[in-house]
């Protein structure tokens, strides 16, 4: 053997190799740890980015329903068609054969299709119908995956307050979009792998589509009150050839907001073909100038502060009052000399209200127009909520405080008011208006909204005593047509010139014409406001809004069988009776 | 010397089972991983693994045939391989078939075989043979190994030019550890050392742009990302990402997705310690040196001075092979064309590697003078 007369310098040169050996491979092993393990966490990310694209999946949103539990928004599966174009032998065949099934630009497809993209939408969320047609085809490359697709199925009914939903199922406006995050669900990352050029592989098996569905929202909407109010609504709005309408149905307790139409209606199954403007929830969003509602909340003031009883009388300075420069005259020409406070509400007298804000005076009255939530949010659930337009004090005119006293120079919104009437019907307390009751998933509530107290405006002692008023108004004066057979009814009515546009001043033809009222109105169940906008011809608010609230308040206490009142003397039969005691 | 007795037991008791073994597993997990590679559907079915699969039973019977012959004969013609060797290479200048812009292969019907690889067997042969017979008395000075690098010389610029420059620096590297276990003048040795550092500059000069561009790139693969810094990058992001544990066999994104070049040949390493990890990799390293070491044993136990040095020759070519390769995917060494034996798909490389094999075998099976 070699080995054993190798020279000692030989074998002095094998160990040196081995050692060699050894050092080299030491060597990769070191790098090859830094590689792997200390600079692992650096080249994995680069590696994910390289080859990574993030995807959203879409999940199922959650469902709308009103407070028992009808739906008013529903998630449905539809089918969405996407191509592969890798797999796509033939993209002018392709992009022909599917144009002329979807009605699509075949050659923008052909273009799509040409491009070498992992991904390509052809057209999402399809009718069963299409995504036969398409299937029919048997195309390679061409897939589908579900996706949830909004319906409506009440169609336009409470559309203005539910709102709609995008294409990416996010929601654009009404509940849809203030309580998005609710509604969308857990929308999961869902990653497609690229390769080296960028194509997408292997996306198919990691795209699932829908993952963690949505939470449901149980709104305090009821779908009944709600399609009385819309019904009743459209039917004067039509009568009157109005621009369009509102009606609110409040529970004044809770704050529970039952109904809220808007006229025009809208679809929102088909929102795109429809004018911006009609999706808008005017009871939010829309100033108006409340007119002699507003006198509501000027006697509560005086009422409360103990400035007059609702028997004292003041000068009503026969239909004409001078104040500065401005001469104020009683609607529809009246001349009234002496009234009591209740006959100035009842009557509406414009120069009575001014005397009733003279006397409380300014500061007290702005103070109580704070106190009552105007010129601020009532902090309802739901977007695009106008806070009115009152004016600081330090700004006010010479002829302010006349003008608001009879509600011109501050506008509001119909909600801001429904609020205030509703702390009026509940014994003094502001509520905050609440559209949503409850989040819920399967069934289960996992989340309750409670009523809650904004804070206390006037005394139970004033609220009786303006009731009685608004029950004369009902009773005898201006909103007689509001009354119903069995209940007592407090109101008022309002009849607004709209502020010209473009001009100054006010328009000679131009009427919000609205009702506000409760009803019972000694325990009252429901507070029910109805604004028509611009009605043609008769424009007074006890006749045009008024008939509409008896009508939502009539049907709506049957629904949810309050007992009448039995005593006589409120029934109409002898409202008639009592009436002439007063005239 | 002769082979009748090649079938006596005595011979088959000194073959290395341990050797010969771990070759087989790591040719296997080469399968593994280049069956791994074809895996992302490009649409095309993946053949390149049964292929190789092919290139190892092919491999095992150029291995068997080498056992089979004494290794003293296969010195005796050696020099009538080597010329013929030489000739093959000038007819591939002139006539080879081209794969990327390169001249290595040589077509016959349809077989592309690339000589250069197995001119590192003949060449191993030849010096062995060279150094056998001019066993000079004491130390070699310079002039004595004018003739062996003459003999590397001829088949380095060849194949330098084809170009092919991994195989080149590896036939050179051969030719300095065969020359290192000969006796040399303490003096001539530090005047070649010397020399070889002044040459290279020159042979900088003498290099294509895009070997330079991949030394450069070696440096700070970033200047380029998508040039001559690619391969490097995309081989650490790819072992990187692998960490501990690996991504799973056929999980490899980064190999899988093209994002490695010549992921099947030189990159093969990268797919395997991406999907293998750093505890699979180690493996695989520390099955390499079991092998190298097992050659040492070979070099340290061979009956005569021409079997040592044969030896010799395969250790360092299956070491420079690996070193290089490894090094080259984990970014310490350039760019350079220089297959992972047993593991990189390719059957010169394979055929090669398993005569490597089968010689050590060769000469550890006959290391008893009785054998004869």
């Amino acid at each position: 053997m070699l080995s054993e007369n190798l020279e000692k310098k030989t074998k002095i040169k094998i160990y040196l190799v081995l050692t060699l050996f050894l050092i080299c491979f030491g060597a990769i092993w070191k790098r090859l740890y830094n590689v792997q393990i200390t600079q692992h966490e650096r080249l994995l990310n680069l590696s994910n980015k390289q080859y990574f694209k993030a995807f959203y999946s879409t999940p199922q949103r959650g469902a709308i329903y009103d407070k028992e539990g009808r739906d008013l928004a529903i998630s449905i599966e539809a089918d969405s068609i996407y191509a592969n174009p890798l797999e796509i032998e033939n993209p002018l065949k392709t992009a022909g054969a599917i144009s002329s099934v979807l009605q699509l630009d075949k050659i923008k497809l052909y273009r799509e299709l040409e491009h070498e993209k992992g991904f390509v939408w052809i057209k999402r969320k399809v009718t069963p119908d299409e995504a036969e047609a398409v299937e029919s085809l048997n195309l390679k490359g061409i897939r589908f995956l579900k996706e949830g697709r909004r319906f409506y199925p009440k169609r336009g009914l409470a559309a203005r307050m539910i709102g709609f939903v995008g294409m990416d199922n996010h929601g654009l406006s009404g509940v849809e979009y203030f309580g998005d995050d609710y509604l969308k669900g857990k929308s999961e990352r869902i990653v497609i792998e690229k390769d080296a050029l960028g194509r997408g592989v292997n996306f198919s098996k990691e795209y699932g589509g829908i993952t963690e569905k949505g939470y449901d929202l149980r709104l305090t909407i009821d779908e009944v009150i709600q399609y009385i109010a819309e019904k009743e609504l459209a039917a004067q709005v039509t009568k009157y050839k109005a621009k369009g309408g509102t009606a609110i149905v409040m529970d004044p307790f809770t704050g529970e907001m039952l109904a809220m139409a808007n006229q025009p209606q809208f679809n929102p199954n088909s929102f795109a073909q429809y004018r911006e403007k009609d999706w808008r929830n005017q009871i939010i969003s829309d100033n108006f100038e409340p007119g002699s509602i507003f006198k509501l909340i000027l006697s509560a003031a005086v009422l409360e502060e103990k400035m007059a009883g609702k028997d004292d009388i003041f000068f009503c300075e026969n239909g004409e009052l001078k104040i500065g420069e401005i001469v104020i005259h009683e609607a529809k020409g009246h001349k009234y000399n002496w009234l009591t406070l209740k006959e100035i509400i009842g009557k509406s007298s414009n120069i009575g209200a001014v005397k009733l804000a003279q006397n409380l005076g300014a500061k007290r009255f702005y103070d109580y127009m704070l106190k009552f939530g105007m010129g601020s949010k009532t902090g309802i659930n739901l977007p695009g909520e106008s806070t009115g337009k009152l004016r600081d004090i330090k700004e006010w005119s010479g002829i302010s405080l006349a003008s608001i006293s009879f509600g011109q120079e501050i506008s509001v919104t119909h909600l801001q008011i429904v609020t205030a009437v509703s702390a009026i019907a509940n014994g003094g307390l502001l509520m905050r208006p609440r559209i949503v009751k409850s989040v819920e998933k399967d069934g289960m509530v996992l989340e309750e909204f409670k009523p809650e107290v904004i804070r206390r405006v006037v005394s139970e002692k004033t609220c009786k005593e303006i009731t009685e008023i608004l029950e004369y108004v009902v009773m005898s004066g201006t909103g007689q047509k509001a009354a119903i057979e069995g209940y007592t009814v407090a109101g008022k009515t309002s009849t607004a010139q709209k502020a010209d546009e473009g001009k100054k001043g006010y328009s000679e033809d131009k009427y919000m014409s609205s009702f506000v009222g409760y009803v019972p109105s000694k325990k009252p169940r429901l507070v029910i406001m109805v604004g028509i906008d611009e009605p043609e011809g008769v424009a007074w608010g006890g006749e045009v809004a008024a008939p509409v609230f008896k009508e939502i308040a009539r049907q709506s206490l049957r629904y949810l069988k309050v007992p009448s009142e039995n005593e006589g003397i409120y029934t109409v039969k002898n409202r008639e009776l009592r009436a002439k005691n007063y005239l | 010397m002769n082979n009748k007795n090649i079938f006596s037991s005595r011979l088959i008791s000194n073959f290395d089972w341990i050797l010969f073994g771990l070759t087989i597993v790591i040719s296997v997990i080469g399968v593994a991983a280049i069956y791994s590679t074809g895996g992302a559907g490009n649409g095309e079915p993946n053949r390149t693994f049964i292929k190789q699969i092919y290139w190892i039973l092919l491999g095992l019977i150029g291995m068997t045939l080498i056992l089979l012959v004494d290794y003293h004969l296969l010195e005796r013609f050696t020099y009538i391989f080597y010329i013929a060797i030489i000739i093959i290479f000038i007819i591939i200048a002139l006539t080879g078939k081209s794969i990327s812009g390169a001249r290595r292969w040589l077509s016959i019907g349809q077989l592309t075989f690339q000589p250069s690889e197995i001119a590192k067997i003949i060449l191993i042969i030849t010096l062995a043979r060279y150094f056998d017979d001019r066993n000079i008395r004491g130390a070699y000075q310079i002039r004595n190994l004018a003739v062996p690098f003459i003999i590397v010389l001829i088949p380095v610029i060849l194949i330098a030019k084809q170009p092919d420059l991994g195989t080149a620096v590896i036939l050179f590297f051969i030719f300095v550890s065969m020359s290192f276990f000969m006796k040399i003048n303490p003096k001539s040795f530090s005047i070649l050392i010397g020399s070889f550092v002044l040459s290279l500059p020159l042979l900088w000069h003498f290099m294509k742009n895009y070997q330079r561009n991949r030394i450069l790139t070696l440096m700070n693969p970033q200047t380029d990302p998508l040039g001559s810094g690619y391969h490097i990058i995309q081989s650490k992001i790819a072992i990187g990402s692998g960490g501990y544990a690996g991504k799973g066999f056929m999980s490899g994104t980064q190999s899988q997705l093209n994002f490695l070049p010549e992921k099947h040949t030189d990159f093969i390493f990268s797919v395997f310690a991406e999907e293998m990890g750093f505890i699979g990799a180690t493996l695989l390293i520390f099955a390499y040196l079991v092998i190298l070491i097992k050659g040492i044993d070979v070099i340290y136990h061979a009956r005569d001075r021409s079997g040592a040095l044969m030896a010799i020759g395969v250790v360092s070519m299956l070491t420079f092979h690996i070193i290089f390769n490894i090094g080259m995917t984990t970014g310490i060494f350039p760019v350079v064309g220089i297959p992972l034996p047993f593991m990189s798909y390719g059957g010169s490389s394979l055929m090669t590697n398993f005569m490597a094999i089968g010689l050590l075998l060769n000469i550890k099976m006959r290391r008893f003078k009785g054998i004869d």
